[in-house]
Parts: structure tokens; C-alpha cells; sequence
């Protein structure tokens, strides 16, 4: 059983191969145009037909699959019918995630393309945690509603961790606070493998400050910059998620990475207002989730988490009971070995790849 | 040429040039362009080719509906004058934006005044040459390529896209959008609650011009002296009327014609007159005091003004009677509908600037005074080419302002109609 995941970013496209121990067999970045259309293509130019032939299965990720996409979904007409119901709640991703398994279905008519929705770990958030202070009515209509932007790594990160307290014999990990270190960060509480909270908002706007997005903000402050230039929705997104975040606070483009480490003081701003909006987001992810067993780490910086846990373990020193224990993980893993792994489970479970309608 | 004022340009746009770090809606839209930009540049030209003076489009109207067909319209029309309508469903039709071009070309009078063919389609050095470069065969593909950038970006729409190619606009008295404002649109429960005017603008806004209308003073009497006499004085004085304005054609008196009816002698005087302030109306009340005041001491003669009728037969046979009159318009500069035009531009990286067209001779204009006065619907230019090269000799339009055209249109028809993407950062999420 071998899967091949695409991972198509702004103007590469990364493709592993995977088999069934989820051994990444080889794995490159394709340089394409950045067209979604164009997924298909590329990577079919590049595999070769021997490489496709002994492949089961192409995964992509999607970022957004809303409440309606709850697990892997196999890419066809009702699929693009589903998503083109959902695309006004991401217009941008939905649209790109449909252009993009269209292609690569196109590419390779005889594989199964998988979509991997990093929404729909989420998918079951309570509604405590997934609605807002707003008119439930207007919520509806408008499909308001919060989640979470990093499913696949907390889903993955939380799993691993949970199993190595259980091959260590220490004690169960049932509430943990996940932090996905990437380019936008997310914090998630878990308990017992089910999301209770996440900063992630119905954008990712919402949440803690990314490389160029501001995170939470009050919304006024958004119709004062609106009032102040005449700017529409377009330059809101400029303001609050092209230029905003640790770029602004910094002065520069800056990774959270470097942020994170702050050895210079140009980055000093940066990092203690990152540090006391993920302080209060660990504080508000404890207390959803009653208490806490463990925090672990991952996405692409996961390794800064070390210099985090030193910060964490001060802070929370002084908030939380000496008798509350807990532990810190790091996960390691890269997210094509992450999407890789349910693609498998969900080949094996299947067993002959699904029909395609 | 073109009219801008210091108020209008009080916004320093260039502030607002969005920074390209990742993808956004804009790049996804410009990374659909590639791979359509010799396509738009050839149908463009293909268009030009198509000679299609006023009344005689149908081949270029069979093209453009092919051609729409193929791009993946939702639904393609052509009307019961020739109109060709292709539509882009959104979620609701709470609104609709509509993107205007027309499919004639002004006559072309002087060939020997061209250093190309007229209909030679051909581009050299970057620029398309031929009749209709500029008006408006040049908008009207962009326009058609606007519509399928949106539909190939999947960029959800909330209300409706409608590019609409026109019949008779070069005619005078706008028919072709007038039947299809009337009767078309209606018939297809589309309501603009937008309009882009495809005309060119060199990729500025422009929210306006001055409209023209041609009258017929008619003098009439017992004596043919005195009828004589008196067109003589009123076409003396007529002449003098208006306030000349450097390079801008503000009157343009016919040589009268005189026959017999019912036993008596008439003339009449055909005055072609720009609207600015007055419209047609007004304007027709201030020829006849002139006139009559003119005719006052040539004797005993009865003089009126009318705005005629003539009857224009489009391709397909219909007529339709019509005024040849094009009301001024205008929208204020600081309307939603600008204000909105301006933030998706500066957001998709243009500067444009706000201004009026001028249309320096008469009998130029666009379907904006229908639209505006008639219909009460905001609209507002943006096309490629410059009107300076219109109803000339070696009119033109660069390539790159073509294709720059289709993906600001988009971009402006996604701005009044789609689904605003605010909230998805180029952080890679």
C-alpha cells in the first residue's frame, strides 16, 4: 500500500511517497507557477507512470472542509458539489482546494485523490467553544462558527503523545494543550483526544499573532482602521493579515522561529507581546480543560518549543498548584507524514480504493 | 484630455499597493491570466477583423456568444435586436454587476488617413491596431475575459455577472442598451445593481461625460423669403450660441434643407448641441428661444424645435424608433460605487485615478447617461485604450493595457459581487 501526498504551497509543490509503515520513501519540491490549476501537471510530470502505477492513493491537504467535511473525503463530483456549497465560508481555500484535486484528478484519472481537511478535527467542537457572543439566528445564516486551522498536527501531535505516556507507563495524558508552532501558530485544548477549545477563529484571523496575522484583535479597532482611510475589505486583510503580526510588531518580516529564540533586541516587542497572548491562550485552555497533563509541541518549529517550555513552566509555576504535574512532547514529524498516516489507515480499513462517482 | 480634479485624487492610493507575500485572491486571478493572455490578445484582434459598422454586427455577435460559450458563461443570450448577454450566476440575484461593451464600430471616413488597415486586427510593438481597437472591441474581449478569469478562479460569487455586448451605440441615442435595460435584463430577472462601462478610459475611472443631442429647428411660413431669410438668421445666430470651449466640439449646425408641405415653404436646421448642464430638454427650449428671437424680424414665420425620430433596423431585422440624444452623466465622486472601484483596485495593485471622459467631438458616447439617468444605476468607467484614439484614424490599444483590462474588470466585478476574502492571510495556514 503506497500513497503519494501533494502539498501544494505559494510556489512549490511538495510530493512524498509513503508506504504502509508510513516510511517516507522519497520526497521532493516542485517549483510550479502557483496556479492551483496547475497541481496536476506538475506532478504528473514529474511522477513518472511506473511511480502512479504502484501508488493506491494521492492525498492533498485542504484547509478548509467546515462542519460538512468531518474525515478524509475522496475527491468527485458530489465532493466539488459539497465544497462549492461551502466555499463562502473560505472563499479563497475552497476554491483553491477544489481547482487543485480537479487537476491532480485530471493528472491521474485512475488514483483515488484524497482531500485531508485540516478543519475537520474541529468538526465537533462543542458549540460552547464554537460559537459566538452574536445572534444565533445570524450565526447560522452567515455560518459563523469557530475552528481550528492546524487539525492535522494537533490531531497527530496529541495521538503520539498520548501513546508514549502509555508505553512509558507514566501517567494518562487525558488533557493536553497542543501548540502548533507554524507561520500561524495555533493553540488547542484536547481532552481525551477531543478538541475543547482552540484559538483559531471562523478565519485565521482569530487567535494568536502569526507572521503576518495579527491574531485577536477587538473589532473596533478593524472599523477605526477602516474609518481612517477609506479602505474596504481587501485592505483590512492587508493591514490585519498581510502586515499585521510579529512582521509589524517587528518591524520586518521575521519567522515566529526567531521570534520565539529573540536573540537580538530588535525582536524583544515581538516576543513578549507572542509570549503573554500564548500565556493567556494556555490559561484559557487549562481552564477549559479542568486541569493539565501535558503540553506538546509540533508543526515546522516544533523545536522552539524548548525555549517556550522554559517560559511556560515559569509562568505556569506561578499560576498552577505544585502538586499539578505535567509534562512537555515535541513532535517532530513533517505534516506529509502526518496526512500520510490516515490516508493509510483509511486504505487499509477500505480496502480496495473507493469508487469514484 | 481627461478631466481629474485635486479632490479626487485626495486618497493616495499608491499607500494602499497591497504587498504580494503570498497568495491571495488577486495573485490566484493574475495566475489565471497566464495561458489566456494570447488567447484574449487574438479575439481581440479576431473582432477587429470583423467589420461591424451600426445595425451590421451579427457576425461579431455570433462570435462573442460562441466565444463566451466556450469560456464557461452559465448562460448566453442574444436578444431580439442582437444583443448578446452572458451571465455568471452568483448565490442571489439581490445583486447583479454588469460589464458593458458594444459591438459596433464608429464608420470609418478617411481610410487614406490610416497607415494600417482598418480592419487589419494586427499587433506590432505591443499594440493592437484597427477600427474598434480602442471602441470597443478591445473592452469588450477583456470584458468577456474578465467574466472567465472569475468563473476558471471558482471565487464564489454572491450576486450576478453580466457582460453585456451591445448593438447601435455608435448610432446614437444608445438603442441597443436602452432595449436591453428595457426588455432584456427584465425578461431574464437580472437587475444591474452595478455597471462597468467597458469604454476606454487607459485603465483610469471615470465617472462621466457630457452628453450630445441633435435637434431639428423647423421654420415654416407662407412666403419662402421670409422662411429663407429667417433660417439664414437662426442659423447665423445658433452659431454664435454656445460658448466655445478649445478642442471641444460644442456645436455642429447642419446646411437646412427646405421643401414644400401643404403649401408651405420649410426649412430645417439640423443643430447638434453638447449637454452639460441642460439636458435635452433644456437644451431644446434654449434653441428655440434663439430661433425665435433670430426669426423675429424676418417676417411672419412659425418656428419649433424637436428632438427627431429615426427609425433604426438592427441586424435582425427588429426596428425600433429613436432619439438621437445622449443625456450628461455623472456620478459624484465620492459614491459607494467609486469608493468600492477604488479600494479593489489599489487592493489588486492598481493606481487608478478618478475623472470624466471628455469625448472632444460630438457624437461620441457611452451607455453610462442610460444607465445613470434612466435607470438610477451606478456606474463607472474602466476599460483599455484612451478616448483621444477613438473615431480616429490609426486607432489603437496596447496589448498590455488588454490584458491588465480583463484582470481589473474581474478584479472590479468580484469587488461589487463577490464574496469579500478577508480573514485568509498568506501566512501558510
Amino acid at each position: 500500500m503506497k500513497v503519494l501526498v501533494v502539498m501544494a504551497r505559494h510556489q512549490t509543490i511538495d510530493v512524498s511517497w509513503f508506504d504502509g509503515m508510513k516510511v517516507r520513501l522519497d520526497g521532493q519540491s516542485l517549483p510550479y507557477d502557483g496556479d492551483p490549476e496547475s497541481v496536476g501537471r506538475v506532478v504528473h510530470e514529474r511522477v513518472s507512470s511506473d511511480e502512479s502505477r504502484a501508488v493506491d492513493a494521492i492525498v492533498t491537504r485542504a484547509r478548509y472542509g467546515g462542519i460538512r467535511f468531518r474525515d478524509l473525503a475522496v475527491w468527485n463530483e458530489a465532493t466539488d458539489r459539497a465544497l462549492e456549497q461551502i466555499a463562502p465560508e473560505a472563499p479563497l481555500p475552497v476554491g483553491i482546494t477544489r481547482a487543485q484535486a480537479a487537476s491532480l484528478q485530471a493528472a491521474f484519472p485512475d488514483l483515488p485523490v484524497w482531500l485531508a481537511f485540516e478543519t475537520s478535527f474541529f468538526a465537533d467542537l462543542p458549540e460552547r467553544e464554537a460559537l459566538y457572543g452574536l445572534d444565533p439566528v445570524f450565526m447560522t445564516e452567515h455560518r459563523i462558527r469557530r475552528t481550528g486551522f492546524h487539525g492535522w498536527y494537533h490531531r497527530a501531535a496529541v495521538h503520539a503523545a498520548r501513546s508514549t505516556a502509555r508505553r512509558e507507563r507514566s501517567r494518562t495524558w487525558s488533557r493536553i494543550l497542543s501548540i502548533c508552532l507554524e507561520p500561524r501558530p495555533e493553540l488547542a485544548a484536547i481532552r481525551d483526544g477531543r478538541p475543547v477549545m482552540v484559538t483559531g477563529g471562523m478565519t485565521p484571523f482569530e487567535g494568536l499573532p502569526g507572521e503576518s496575522s495579527c491574531g485577536d484583535l477587538d473589532p473596533s479597532i478593524l472599523l477605526k482602521v477602516v474609518d481612517s482611510g477609506r479602505l474596504g475589505p481587501e485592505q483590512l486583510n492587508q493591514v490585519a493579515g498581510e502586515e499585521g503580526g510579529l512582521q509589524a510588531l517587528a518591524g520586518g518580516p521575521v519567522t515566529l522561529e526567531a521570534v520565539i529564540r529573540c536573540d537580538h533586541a530588535g525582536l524583544e516587542l515581538a516576543h513578549t507581546v507572542w509570549m503573554e497572548r500564548l500565556i493567556r491562550a494556555v490559561g484559557a485552555g487549562i481552564a477549559a480543560l479542568g486541569g493539565l497533563d501535558g503540553v506538546v509541541f509540533s508543526g515546522r518549529y516544533a523545536g522552539a518549543g524548548r525555549w517556550l517550555e522554559i517560559g511556560l513552566r515559569e509562568r505556569l509555576g506561578q499560576a498552577l498548584e505544585p502538586s499539578v504535574m505535567w509534562g512537555v512532547s515535541y513532535f517532530s514529524e513533517r505534516l506529509d507524514a502526518v496526512l500520510a498516516e490516515p490516508a493509510i489507515l483509511k486504505l487499509m480499513a477500505c480496502g480496495p480504493v473507493p469508487e469514484r462517482t | 484630455m481627461v478631466q481629474y480634479t485635486g479632490q479626487e485624487l485626495a486618497v493616495d492610493v499608491k499607500r494602499l499597493g497591497i504587498k504580494k507575500a503570498g497568495v491571495d485572491m488577486y495573485d490566484l486571478l493574475k495566475r489565471k491570466m497566464t495561458g489566456v493572455e494570447s488567447e484574449l490578445v487574438d479575439f481581440a484582434s479576431e473582432l477587429i477583423r470583423m467589420p461591424s459598422p451600426s445595425l451590421e454586427e451579427q457576425a461579431v455577435a455570433r462570435r462573442v456568444a460562441e466565444r463566451m460559450t466556450e469560456l464557461g458563461f452559465d448562460r448566453v443570450e442574444t436578444d431580439a435586436i442582437g444583443n448578446v448577454v452572458g451571465i455568471l450566476l452568483g448565490r442571489s440575484s439581490e445583486s447583479t454587476v454588469m460589464v458593458n461593451a458594444h459591438m459596433d464600430t464608429a464608420a470609418v471616413e478617411a481610410e487614406s488617413a490610416w497607415t494600417r488597415q482598418p480592419l487589419s486586427g494586427v499587433v506590432e510593438n505591443g499594440t493592437l491596431h484597427g477600427v474598434g481597437a480602442s471602441d470597443c472591441k478591445g473592452g469588450l474581449a477583456a470584458a468577456i475575459y474578465a467574466g472567465a478569469l472569475l468563473k476558471r478562479s471558482l471565487l464564489p460569487l454572491r450576486g450576478n455577472v453580466v457582460v453585456a455586448a451591445t448593438v447601435a451605440e455608435e448610432k446614437g441615442g444608445s438603442a441597443g442598451i436602452r432595449y436591453l435595460m428595457e426588455h432584456t435584463l427584465p425578461s431574464l430577472e437580472l437587475k444591474p445593481t452595478h455597471a462597468i462601462l467597458a469604454e476606454p478610459t487607459g485603465l483610469d475611472l471615470f465617472r462621466g461625460h457630457t452628453g450630445w443631442a441633435q435637434f431639428d429647428v423647423v421654420v415654416q411660413g407662407i412666403s419662402p423669403f421670409e422662411v429663407d431669410d429667417a433660417v439664414q438668421a437662426i442659423s447665423r445666430d445658433l452659431e454664435l450660441d454656445p460658448e466655445a470651449t478649445p478642442g471641444i466640439e460644442e456645436s455642429r449646425i447642419d446646411r437646412p434643407r427646405f421643401d414644400n408641405v401643404g403649401g408651405y415653404r420649410r426649412g430645417v436646421i439640423g443643430v447638434s448641441r453638447r449637454l452639460a448642464v441642460m439636458d435635452a430638454g433644456a437644451m431644446c427650449g434654449r434653441i428655440e428661444r434663439t430661433a425665435t428671437r433670430a426669426a423675429h424680424g424676418a417676417g411672419n414665420v412659425n418656428v419649433a424645435v424637436q428632438i427627431p425620430k429615426t427609425e433604426q433596423r438592427f441586424y435582425t431585422r427588429q426596428t425600433r424608433m429613436t432619439e438621437t440624444r445622449v443625456e450628461a452623466w455623472e456620478v459624484d465622486a465620492y459614491h459607494p460605487a467609486i469608493e468600492r472601484a477604488r479600494q479593489v483596485l489599489a487592493a489588486a495593485g492598481r493606481e487608478p485615478r478618478v475623472g470624466k471622459w471628455t469625448l472632444p467631438r460630438l457624437g461620441m458616447a457611452t451607455a453610462g447617461g442610460v444607465l445613470v439617468r434612466d435607470f438610477n444605476i451606478p456606474a463607472l468607467g474602466y476599460g483599455p485604450g484612451i478616448e483621444a484614439l477613438c473615431h480616429a484614424a490609426d486607432e489603437s490599444v496596447p496589448v498590455q493595457n488588454l490584458l491588465d483590462a480583463a484582470y481589473g474588470l474581474a478584479a472590479l466585478c468580484h469587488g461589487y459581487v463577490g464574496i469579500p476574502v478577508c480573514g485568509w492571510t498568506s501566512d501558510e495556514i
